[in-house]
């Protein structure tokens, strides 16, 4: 098959946050453009704590909403920069949450040490799997990782020595590092500070050569080979960090919530984990953790959707794939663009969803 | 082995998953897609007709009748609003296509729960006569039934693919696309059909299995993974090999957990997927002159 | 939106989910499925005016429990409405404020949050799973407000840690253990089979019944499936090679129970079969099985036709439901746990104190329930977390060949 600019790939030099369509993505990254997402970020992540205040049903929320971001953002490595849609992110997350239920269960360690151990188990799991399907792609690619998950779930269930079976692990001991146990404000606020970070980290990596590496590997794989990098390699580094930060979520949830059961993280989270990057917008990763807080607000705390939270979230999810393909961030920035641009930048390419943007190929370069 | 109950059942199971295989093979031939809400479909058709008849107080026939039609709208609705404008505006990005049938799974998926409610109801029986005695086992009505019409609809469809106009269509545009649209083959109406022929045998699978052990909203996925299966490990070589891809992912899921245990059947087919997509992607009968 | 087919497409989709947002919730199993329903205000003339008490309730009305969920919360309705009808409690009117929990035990804490911060509840049900309930008993010690589980019969929730706030009304499944034990000895039963399904309800209650079995009974075979698992030919082919002389299927009911009742029918027509209680609960299961497919099942039954607040129950109940309907225990347990709240809020004098509410619960002594055979009490107190006084509160019963409960098996019933 020829290169072709995915439409994914196609919005995503186009929609971060600022600047002209122009150049390989990569140069892009000037010292300006660094600091406002974050910041913004920051300003209404300290707005959304104020929000939650100490209510204890806001702050699962919160809480659900920073673990739905992180597994979200991991499925971003791999999805949206080298595009392979692994759908067992599921699995991954169910590792960081029964990681910190044995260890709380198991040993006298401190539960850090299962937020450690995590992410390292499934990276290495995700290698594994990524090795034995490297010659997958597409539906086949989907259809195996399905299975994989799904087989999981029943191991859960069937591993009664590891996982206490469908009962799952309770009673998890509360957080404590170096001998300071944080209350759940304090728990809320750190994992939003997390949650910052990594999605900070991932869009300057997204930047990085390697980012751009990886994107360019995506679209025309042949290039990356030319080089002198072995594709299979950056794939399988992709889906290990992806894995990893998937499952700081399972961490996160079990930490707080102090329990898991094998139906914590079903595949249902998987298809909301694909759906989150998009509803934010795919061009940055600032988009996933929109898209989380949208999925939780829709799904747990809107109430004229109570019962069809999921239904309007899934089509609306189709009509942003049709209509929207870039996302809330998108448009919200393409707005911003256009408003300190005058109307005629407005009438650019860039701002038609439908034709892939000049900064899609990035390929060309 | 000699558990002729078991044979039964693995029979029953595997007919099931032959039929959703030989839906994805339709679609896949005459649109070139797997269409993972094929599971869904069949789900909608069998929740669907349960609903129509306890809630609404439809009677069966009517409500079977008003089930199919809302499957093959899906079916229908799927091509034409999603699957083509996206493929149109990609290029036929295989990435953009797998994320929107995901999005339409799922929306298939929860719309049944909303509309349908979130309870596993029991399939309508379509047939009602003593069961049928083999040896010391017994063939339930709906188990024969679904034996029956299998073997019904894969006859069907392999005269209809040699014979008929639009099945000779569906071929020449499976074997090349791009020949055939350079020929001014009516491809977007084989495709159409293609979509709604392969949703009519899902509802038909979903009507007919529903009554084995009920169906919930949240059937169709299991539904998806094991009729995809069962076409990987068939092949598309010819349009028989779905069956036998389904009988055998249908035997595994009865023998196996009876000589290894009940959790076993997962991992073993998540096993013979890792093998056939690694080794055999194009399962046991393939056609050999494809370009 | 230059393109027409895009635009119409938009709207279409605009237009579904506008309908979707603002569609009737009631096609599913009543008011009970929604979020945050609220039922019982301003519906009757002679309601009590003032500020409301507010009970709030987990109902897993779409979860795997949802089957029998379903049937509790409908009766809890209905015995909110009484109260209100007959001016309250203290004079206040009471209003139900229900939340869906999806029998998911992670999800349970932030729904009884939920229930309690949002709703600000005074005292609260929790109609879920065993497991979920489990998962909210640090909420509620935390929280300091009582609950009462109404249909749980897992004993751990109501025993330490963390149970400060929360009750059980039947009998708790040591009690089963008791039953089932005196059953097998009279019917010279030596060898068990057991056939459960996996959700974590069962896993529950198979840790606290099998040890207990297994000290009068050799279990020779155990299998398992999934809860919507659509054959188990293969598990009961494994259970029919050990050739037991009875098996208990230990499910969570519904179409599991019935597809495993339907193949040990066809496998193993004659071994002797008991149940747990779902099956008997679950009126509109008994059809789903084949013709004659539940004949000579034994289950465990906590309703007694012949107790008069049963019968007294069932005619408030009728005229309520459907011509089909039956009732069951779920319905009285239901029921008796919305009055034995409304009697500790009595006695307690007010509402807004749920300490206060939680010691006059403690205090309750000798409730004549609306299920059990007739002399069948409640009663709780500091360390007596679990109401039923006795085995009385249950009784085995067998049904016929027209797959409905009949009579009380004559080989073994437990003593009162």
């Amino acid at each position: 098959m020829t290169a072709v600019t995915p439409e994914v790939g196609g919005t995503a030099g186009g929609s971060s946050a600022g600047g002209p369509a122009a150049g390989p993505p990569g140069t892009r990254g000037t010292g300006v453009r660094v600091w406002p997402p974050l910041g913004l970020a920051a300003v209404v992540a300290a707005l959304l704590l104020v929000w939650v205040g100490s209510n204890g049903y806001r702050q699962d929320l919160g809480v659900l909403a920073a673990t739905y971001a992180l597994i979200a953002l991991g499925m971003y490595v791999p999805f949206v920069m080298a595009g392979s849609l692994s759908l067992a992110y599921s699995a991954y997350a169910g590792i960081g949450a029964y990681a910190v239920g044995i260890v709380s269960r198991d040993t006298g360690w401190p539960l850090w040490v299962g937020w450690l151990a995590a992410p390292l188990v499934s990276a290495a799991l995700a290698v594994v799997l990524g090795l034995a399907t490297r010659r997958l792609s597409g539906f086949y690619l989907g259809a195996v990782t399905l299975l994989f998950a799904t087989a999981f779930e029943t191991w859960l269930v069937d591993a009664d020595g590891i996982t206490d079976g469908s009962r799952g692990i309770g009673g998890i001991r509360n957080l404590s590092v170096f001998g300071w146990s944080p209350d759940r404000s304090q728990q809320l606020i750190m994992a939003t500070v997390l949650v910052l970070a990594v999605a900070f980290a991932l869009d300057r990596l997204r930047q990085s050569p390697w980012g751009v590496l990886v994107r360019t590997m995506r679209e025309v794989p042949a290039v990356v080979e030319a080089t002198g990098v072995r594709v299979p390699v950056l794939n399988l580094v992709a889906l290990g960090i992806g894995a990893g930060i998937a499952s700081l979520g399972g961490c996160l949830f079990a930490s707080f919530v102090r329990g898991v059961t094998p139906e914590t993280f079903t595949v249902n989270i998987v298809f909301l984990a694909i759906f989150m990057p998009l509803i934010g917008g795919v061009g940055t990763p600032w988009g996933a953790v929109v898209g989380a807080l949208v999925v939780v607000e829709l799904t747990l705390n809107f109430p004229a959707f109570s019962d069809s939270g999921t239904l309007v979230l899934s089509l609306g999810v189709l009509v942003i794939l049709l209509v929207a393909p870039r996302g809330l961030l998108g448009y919200l920035d393409a707005l911003r663009n256009r408003l300190a641009a005058g109307p005629l930048t407005g009438l650019l390419p860039r701002s038609s969803p439908g034709s892939s943007s000049p900064a899609g190929r990035s390929s060309d370069g | 082995m000699t558990d002729v109950q078991l044979w039964l059942s693995a029979a029953e199971v595997g007919c099931f998953f032959g039929l959703l295989a030989l839906a994805y093979l339709l679609i896949l031939e005459g649109a070139g897609f797997f269409n993972f809400a094929l599971g869904p479909y069949a789900m909608v058709a069998g929740l669907g007709t349960t609903w129509l008849v306890i809630e609404k107080e439809l009677s069966l026939w009517p409500a079977v009748a008003v089930a199919v039609l809302i499957v093959v709208a899906l079916a229908a609705v799927t091509e034409l609003l999603v699957v083509r404008p996206i493929e149109a505006r990609t290029g036929g990005n295989e990435l953009s296509a797998l994320v929107a049938v995901a999005a339409i799974l799922f929306a298939v998926e929860q719309g049944a729960g909303y509309v349908f409610g979130r309870r596993q109801l029991p399939g309508q029986l379509l047939v009602r006569f003593d069961p049928i005695e083999i040896g010391d086992a017994f063939l339930q009505p709906s188990a024969a039934l679904l034996l029956a019409v299998t073997v019904v609809v894969f006859v069907a469809v392999a005269a209809w693919l040699r014979l008929g106009g639009t099945g000779r269509l569906l071929r020449a545009i499976g074997d090349n696309k791009e020949a055939a649209a350079v020929l001014g083959l009516p491809v977007s109406r084989a495709r159409l059909t293609a979509f709604v022929i392969g949703g009519l045998v899902a509802a038909a699978a979903g009507l007919l299995y529903a009554p084995k052990a009920g169906v919930g909203f949240e059937s169709g996925l299991t539904w998806t993974l094991n009729g995809f299966l069962a076409l990987v490990v068939g092949g598309t070589g010819t349009v028989w090999a779905p069956l036998i891809g389904g009988l055998l992912v249908g035997g595994v899921q009865v023998f196996v957990p009876y000589y290894l245990g009940s959790a076993a059947p997962n991992y073993v087919i998540l096993g013979i997927a890792l093998v056939f997509f690694a080794f055999r992607p194009e399962g046991l009968f393939s056609r050999r002159i494809r370009t | 939106m230059r393109n027409p087919k895009r635009s119409l497409l938009a709207l279409l989709i605009a237009a579904s989910l506008v309908a979707a947002g603002c569609g009737g919730d009631d096609d599913d199993g009543g008011s009970g499925d929604s979020d945050g329903a609220e039922i019982g205000s301003g519906e009757t003339e002679n309601m009590p005016e003032g500020e409301p008490i507010i009970i709030g309730m987990d109902l897993d009305s779409t979860g795997p429990g949802a089957s029998y969920s379903v049937i509790a919360g409908q009766t809890i309705e209905d015995a909110v409405e009484q109260i209100n009808e007959d001016g309250g409690i203290l004079g206040r009117p009471v209003r139900l404020v229900t939340e869906n929990d999806e029998s998911d035990p992670t999800r349970t804490p932030s729904i009884v949050r939920r229930l309690l911060d949002e709703h600000d509840a005074d005292v609260l049900l929790l109609q879920s799973a065993g497991a979920a309930v489990q998962q909210a008993k640090s909420v509620l010690q935390e929280a300091g407000v009582p609950a009462i589980a109404p249909t749980s019969i897992s004993q751990s929730i109501a025993e330490p840690p963390d149970n400060d706030f929360i009750y059980v009304l039947a009998n708790p499944i040591s009690d089963f253990v008791e039953v089932y034990c005196g059953a097998f000895e009279a019917a010279d039963i030596e060898t068990l089979a057991i056939m459960s399904d996996s959700s974590s309800t069962i896993a529950g209650v198979n840790d606290l019944l099998l040890p207990g079995l297994n000290d009068c009974v050799d279990i020779v075979a155990q299998e398992e499936a999934d809860v919507d698992a659509s054959d188990v030919n293969a598990q009961i082919a494994r259970i029919a090679d050990e050739d037991p002389d009875a098996v208990l299927v230990s499910s969570v009911g519904g179409n599991f129970e019935v597809v495993a009742q339907n193949t040990l029918y066809q496998q193993m027509p004659d071994v002797t079969r008991f149940s747990l209680a779902s099956i008997g609960n679950q009126p509109e299961t008994w059809d789903l099985a084949n013709p004659g497919a539940l004949e000579g099942l034994i289950y465990m039954a906590s309703i007694d036709p012949s107790n008069p607040r049963t019968q007294e129950l069932e005619e408030f109940l009728e005229p309520r439901r459907d011509d089909d309907w039956q009732m069951t225990a779920y319905d009285a347990q239901a029921y008796d746990s919305v009055y034995l709240l409304r009697q500790a809020i009595e006695d307690a004098g007010t509402a807004d104190d749920p300490v206060a509410i939680n010691e006059a619960l403690q205090a309750i002594e000798g409730y004549e329930a609306h299920f059990g055979q007739e002399g069948f009490t409640i009663s709780y107190g500091p360390d007596k977390h679990i109401g039923s006084d006795g085995l009385c509160g249950l009784s085995l019963v067998q049904f016929d060949a027209d797959n409905r409960p009949s009579e009380p098996w004559d080989e073994y019933q437990p003593p009162c």
